[in-house]
């Protein structure tokens, strides 16, 4: 059983013992603490996912758990490593399958009220338009040639083709296109599964939502990110689809090798990593690059699929649909934290950087970066913004979103699709699916309390509360 | 020969038994299959050959289920059956034909579930149990 400490409030600390490098550091109520403990007696443990990482070489101060943390694969989810760059690790068991799963959120300067005048008529448009489900191909059809393009230039390559506006680029975490990606580390066996799935939103937990703004808690960064009340939202949670799953599924032999060259001794066998500054894992890391790069144009292609719709739907110039903001969670990315750069891993986390960082849009930067959260389905979902004190304690990371409570073995035993959708219609929530089984695997039932995730790292101070988003229209992938 | 589907927070775990190696092997390709599709509704109208190696058992069962999605999405194809033939063990590497039966996807007739990611080297264990062969690993989906 682990030893768990209250350093403050909601901040617990596992203090460094057997293997571990660092100590491990948990952003959780009490409640929480208490199910991590139950969990312990499990075979699937968050505590010992969390001891596993702060095990790895090169760690640096203390391995992160947020609160929507859960086990995951390797490494828990909601969590963040930071490694130095010369003696640490890049490990596969942090960034995990779906690289760069993220969010992008999209302003209408609709009107709920507008919004609910079409309800019915826009969640079709958006069912029919929005290439979701399991096998279904995208509306970009790339060439061997044109996906090395792409992986190199992220969502920048999509807005030249026509799809999209120039300034979306401005709005997403490095401008859409992250430097040293190389298609070459890519196997042709991903970029094939590739070619017909750009702008596809994928299943399970991948989502579009139109979302209004229910509550504002702070109006000055609310006005800054341009955010009224009542006014709604697209929220668009997807990843690098079958690209990143590839690259994964690639290198999980690749680096169990360099890790035996290496002689790392890796606690779990899914941390199977290789020192960063190897050549083993700078590969790893090129092809890495190029899974966020594809990350980005996919969410960028769904957001000119959002405007298209939009547009038609409402009769409006499609340049009235702005990007917010859009930023990954499943990534490992060169940052500088308290002047040491350092490789920083996030699984089901997000980058939320305090305000002043150069890496934030101008426009943002005195408010902190917006942090996209989002909830489960059918429950709120929040902006918020990225604290000083989470560059001091979390190298600059937050949560990711609820985070589920429930196996979807479980899940599905206690609900029904049918009546999943009818209460959520009941609330106004218009839910269409492509998988009567995905709905019942991602049943709210199945999640976290989403307000009670979001008050821990807000009180902690970790990031703040700007805004809280009320669904109105949910496709499911 | 049976499989069936394990609990895991996030994802969802793999479970095959069978009198042999292969037999578990099969049974878990089944139960990726029943993880992504109603199986009643695809037809078994074309066989494909798969074939895949690694440098133990456990990470021949992960690369021959990656195999199995890798196969199915590039060629937009939906398996109902898997039968794995033969694993043999050559020169310290193992070796893994299989049979895949099942048809072209069509969403017209295909009733769909979760598309699954891929199958990772989390849980993965190949035992042998009261003379029957279980092989499990965990699946992200």
């Amino acid at each position: 059983m682990s030893e768990l400490n209250q350093l403050e409030g909601f901040v617990w600390e596992m203090p460094k013992e057997g293997n571990m490098n660092v100590p491990a550091r948990l952003y959780v109520d009490k409640e929480m603490i208490e199910t991590l403990k139950e969990e312990e007696k499990t075979n699937w443990s968050t505590l010992r996912q969390l001891r596993n990482v702060a095990s790895l070489q090169g760690i640096q101060k203390h391995a992160i758990a947020l609160s929507d943390c859960h086990p995951g694969y390797g490494a828990p989810i909601g969590g963040v490593a930071a490694f130095d760059l010369m003696e640490g690790l890049i490990t596969f068991g942090i960034v995990g399958f779906d690289i760069n799963c993220g969010v992008r959120t999209l302003r209408t300067n609709l009107t709920s009220d507008e919004i609910n005048s079409k309800k019915k008529e826009l969640s079709e448009a958006l069912f029919n338009e929005i290439p979701a489900g399991l096998g279904v191909k995208g509306k970009l059809e790339l060439k061997p040639n044109e996906i090395d393009e792409l992986l190199e230039k992220g969502a920048e390559y999509v807005v030249e083709k026509g799809f999209g506006l120039k300034n979306d680029l401005e709005f997403i975490e490095e401008k859409g296109c992250v430097k040293g990606a190389n298609p070459e580390n890519v196997s042709m066996k991903a970029k094939q599964r590739q070619f017909k799935q750009i702008g596809t939103l994928g299943s399970g937990n991948h989502y579009l939502e139109v979302q209004e703004v229910e509550e504002i808690f702070d109006e000055k960064t609310a006005k800054a990110f341009g955010l009224k009340e009542k006014e709604c939202v697209v929220s668009i949670h997807c990843g690098s689809r079958a690209l990143g799953h590839q690259i994964g599924t690639d290198y999980l032999e690749f680096l169990e090798k360099a890790a035996k060259k290496y002689k790392i001794k890796i606690p779990d066998k899914e941390l199977v990593c290789a020192p960063i500054q190897s050549k083993e894992g700078q590969k790893y890391f090129s092809a890495v690059n190029a899974g966020i790069n594809c990350a980005f144009a996919n969410r960028q292609m769904l957001t000119h699929l959002t405007r298209t719709v939009f547009s038609k739907v409402f009769e409006l110039e499609e340049k009235q649909i702005q990007t917010l903001y859009d930023v990954g969670h499943n990534t490992a990315k060169i940052e500088k934290h308290e002047g040491k750069k350092l490789l920083v891993q996030r699984k089901g986390a997000t980058r939320g950087f305090g305000a002043g960082r150069e890496e934030i849009p101008e426009k943002y930067r005195a408010f902190g970066q917006p942090v996209l959260i989002g909830g489960s389905m059918g429950t709120n979902s929040f902006i918020l913004s990225g604290t000083e004190k989470a560059m001091h304690e979390t190298f600059g990371s937050t949560i990711h979103g609820a985070g589920r409570s429930k196996s979807r073995v479980a899940a599905k035993k206690e609900v029904n699709a049918e009546n999943v959708i009818e209460s959520l219609n009941r609330k106004g929530i218009i839910v269409k699916g492509h998988s009567m089984k995905g709905i019942e695997e991602e049943a709210p039932s199945a999640y976290k309390n989403i307000l009670e995730v979001v008050e821990v790292v807000h009180k902690t101070g970790i990031s703040k509360k700007t805004v809280k988003l009320k669904p109105l229209i949910c496709i499911k992938g | 020969m049976s499989f069936e589907l394990f609990e895991h927070t996030a994802d969802i775990g793999l479970r095959g038994k069978g009198k042999t190696l292969e037999e578990a092997f099969s049974e878990c390709g089944n139960a990726l299959l029943e993880v992504m599709s109603f199986r009643n509704k695809t037809d078994e109208k074309k066989s494909i050959e798969v074939n895949c190696s690694a440098e133990s058992k456990e990470n021949l069962l992960v690369n021959y289920l990656n195999e199995l999605l890798y196969i199915m999405d590039s060629k937009d194809y939906l398996f109902k059956r898997i039968e794995v033939k033969s694993i043999l063990e050559k020169e310290a590497k193992f070796f893994l034909k299989a049979e895949c039966f099942g048809e072209k996807l069509d969403f017209s007739k295909h009733e769909l579930k979760t598309e699954v990611k891929a199958a990772t080297y989390s849980g993965l264990k190949i035992q042998k149990k009261n003379n029957e062969f279980i092989a499990e690993c965990i699946a992200d989906v």
